[in-house]
């Protein structure tokens, strides 16, 4: 069972879908946005983004395949011990588990 | 099918009816996707001498096999049709998600012709395209049309492209906007949807991209990312985004200051880019799938304007609403470039036309009375403010200016037209050409008017490697600005590749240096597609739809005589700064892109056997 807590920062995801895309290929070969398991919710009057990451997500910790697809480093996956600590950084929000 | 959809949906409006055909396999192999789509349906479905307000004119968007997909920076899309600015054809690009948003809804392509009898929209949806009535959308501006949207069908990640009132009123001004800040469309596609009373087309999918090659793509995907992230260019956008681009062309004098009387403005560090990032800036956003998130917000935080937020400003926005007209309020740029947003205009166009009345009303050639006594002096942003909304609504003297500032010339007389900054009845861009050879090239040149998006030639700006010079055989002359020697094959060569670049809707903005190098692009191609293209064959896509264009345009009664400048840029010396003295000296150049086409220089058409070899001979 995956173990590690999800993080995104508001300031550096930049709401461009590449961790969908990359979770969607990995799970179903595809690209889609339903195929993912991580999500990105843009703001209809914001444009601002959220990330939600499903309770099924099986990735192994640290062979999340999101990870690598976001070059700004706006998602990050933490071990437990540590995710509450996270909570003291402003920036970095923990994303929903949905 | 990989990569593509595999569907063209057909609409027309007159009949309220909607057929789908699939995407043929001539049409992938000659043309690839995207523009090049675009470009031959456009050809193949509007007859020639066609009204561009006509129910027979289509309006065409495209996309290419790399939407939705991981592949980086390939979610932008095309919208096309005759143009009523210009009567030749027009196509315009913008970003955002929209244009994978069509992909994963089922479609390659939408043609629309003929006209509704009432307003309505578009809804495509999961393969599916339903004609609605628009009710209350009529008459709404763009953000609201698109959030009233999203509410009907209770769907916040609805994508939303569609006209504000410009397109409504038909004004030749009028582009197409997606998802409220992406701008696709020069040349008035706008203006063609809103003769259509189609208010919208709003987009919505579930389907998956089928990919060939998964790992192949993941892996191409991360090495692209990588190359692109070692250009010099990344940082520079991402950072600062794109009105840093103003501040180059201030440097070498470019800057069209007082509609190009002068090649610098005095008060240009009052607008500089870094005034955008340091006092306005709250973020910085990326379109589907893009490494590079150049797409910067702007946020007012006090003053007159308070509150106040805008998104992708553009180095064409700081010139047109900045140094174009003599204004150095920087929220006013922000205001001006919200306005256009909202009501769906081409904002170059907008400030340009804007810039020539300020000085046709500066040498007295109008008045007042000829302005429902609006005073037009320099850099005054409540004149800047009150033309948008009259243009926008097609009324007073708006109604002149929207026809944009060839027409407007026309009207005002006086030997105007000397100073009206358009080639083929299209506003000039963004640099001044007397301070880039390559570019003034590439704007009279251009299919859709005064254009650098065609040809986007970065070598002049320091970017050209030698690997580029290599592939496109053209000498290192081209890296001088002022240098008119190797300038038409180097255009040519340009245009070629971003026409892949445009085919595949990627965003010229990340393929400006080895991204758009067909070599480095083929491989995630194939990756998707599972087919097995070649650079060269790409190479000559591009070339296929160039020359479709150009006999687009000839049907519509196009000579070599379009092809050139104002008369401003080719007899008027810039008077100071960095490239004083300089006008553009283009016959040579002409006959060298000529020559490298393979275009007749009396006549204008390409020759039997390049229309022989891209398989364009039937068409003559």
């Amino acid at each position: 069972m995956k173990t590690n807590i999800p993080f995104f920062s508001r300031k550096l995801c930049t709401g461009c879908l590449r961790c969908e895309m990359s979770c969607s290929l990995l799970k179903t070969k595809e690209c889609s946005r339903e195929g993912s398991l991580v999500k990105v919710f843009l703001h209809p009057y914001l444009s601002t983004p959220m990330v939600s990451v499903s309770i099924q997500c099986d990735c192994p910790d640290g062979q999340e395949k999101c990870l690598p697809a976001c070059n700004q480093e706006a998602l990050k996956f933490v071990p437990q011990e540590e995710s509450t600590m996270m909570l003291t950084q402003v920036e970095w929000f923990p994303c929903p588990i949905i | 099918m990989y990569g593509y959809a595999g569907k063209i949906g057909f609409i027309n409006l007159s009949k309220n009816k909607v057929t789908v055909e699939g995407l043929s396999e001539d049409l992938i192999k000659n043309y690839l996707g995207g523009i090049s789509f675009l470009t031959r349906l456009l050809y193949d479905t509007v007859p020639g001498g066609a009204d561009p307000y006509g129910p027979e004119n289509a309006l065409i968007f495209a996309i290419g096999p790399l939407n939705g997909t991981l592949s980086p920076a390939s979610s932008r899309w095309n919208v096309g049709a005759k143009s009523p600015a210009t009567g030749f054809i027009v196509s315009g690009n913008a970003g955002g998600i929209w244009g994978s948003e069509l992909k994963w809804a089922g479609f390659d392509a939408l043609v629309i012709t003929g006209r509704a009898k009432k307003p309505c929209y578009l809804l495509v949806q999961d393969g599916k395209i339903d004609i609605l009535p628009a009710g209350d959308l009529w008459g709404k501006d763009i953000w609201e049309a698109e959030n009233m949207l999203q509410h009907m069908h209770g769907d916040p990640n609805l994508r939303v492209a569609g006209i504000g009132q410009s397109g409504e009123n038909q004004v030749p001004l009028a582009c197409v906007i997606g998802e409220k800040v992406h701008a696709g469309g020069r040349g008035g596609a706008g203006a063609v949807m809103g003769s259509k009373n189609l208010k919208a087309v709003a987009v919505r999918g579930r389907l998956g991209v089928k990919i060939a090659d998964p790992e192949g793509l993941r892996n191409e995907s991360e090495r692209l990312v990588k190359m692109l992230m070692s250009e010099n260019h990344y940082w520079r956008y991402r950072n600062i985004g794109s009105p840093k681009g103003t501040t180059l062309y201030s440097k070498v004098g470019g800057v069209t200051a007082y509609n190009g009387q002068s090649g610098i403005f005095e008060e240009f560090d009052k607008i500089e880019g870094d005034i955008f990032l340091n006092r306005y800036n709250i973020g910085r956003s990326a379109c589907g799938n893009c490494p590079l998130p150049c797409w910067q917000k702007y946020l007012v935080k006090e003053g007159r304007f308070q509150g106040a937020w805008t998104e992708a400003i553009e180095n064409s926005t700081v010139q047109c609403f900045g140094t174009k007209i003599a204004n150095s309020d920087p929220e006013a740029i922000l205001i001006a470039h919200t306005l256009c947003d909202k009501y769906g205009l081409d904002e170059i166009s907008v400030g340009v036309t804007i810039a020539f009345a300020m000085e046709c009303f500066q040498k007295k050639i109008i008045t007042e009375k000829d302005t429902d006594g609006i005073d037009l002096s320099w850099g005054n942003v409540d004149t800047l403010f009150k033309l948008i909304e009259l243009i926008a609504h097609n009324q007073g003297f708006g109604k002149i200016l929207g026809q944009g500032c060839k027409k407007a010339a026309e009207i005002f007389g006086h030997d105007s037209d000397r100073f009206a900054l358009h080639v083929k009845g299209l506003e000039i861009s963004t640099v001044d050409p007397r301070a880039y050879m390559g570019w003034a090239l590439a704007y009279a040149v251009s299919p859709r008017g005064a254009d650098h998006m065609r040809s986007y030639s970065s070598w002049e700006f320091g970017e050209a490697s030698d690997e580029m010079l290599e592939e496109a055989g053209i000498p290192r002359t081209v890296t001088n600005r002022f240098s008119v020697e190797g300038k038409g094959r180097g255009t040519a060569y340009s245009e070629n590749i971003r026409t892949i670049t445009d085919s595949l809707e990627m965003c010229k903005t990340v393929a400006r240096q080895s991204l758009g190098l067909p070599k480095h692009v083929v491989g995630i191609l194939n990756a998707v597609t599972g087919r097995k293209w070649s650079a060269d064959e790409l190479v000559r896509i591009g070339e296929r739809k160039v020359n479709l264009e150009r006999l687009f345009n000839l049907r519509e009664g196009l000579t070599p005589a379009d092809d050139t400048l104002p008369w401003r840029v080719l007899h008027e010396p810039l008077p100071d700064g960095p490239s004083e003295g300089s006008v553009v000296d283009l016959e040579p150049m002409l006959k060298e892109y000529y020559e490298a086409r393979g275009w007749d220089r009396e006549t204008g058409y390409p020759s039997e056997e390049k229309l022989r070899e891209l398989n364009l001979e039937p068409l003559r």
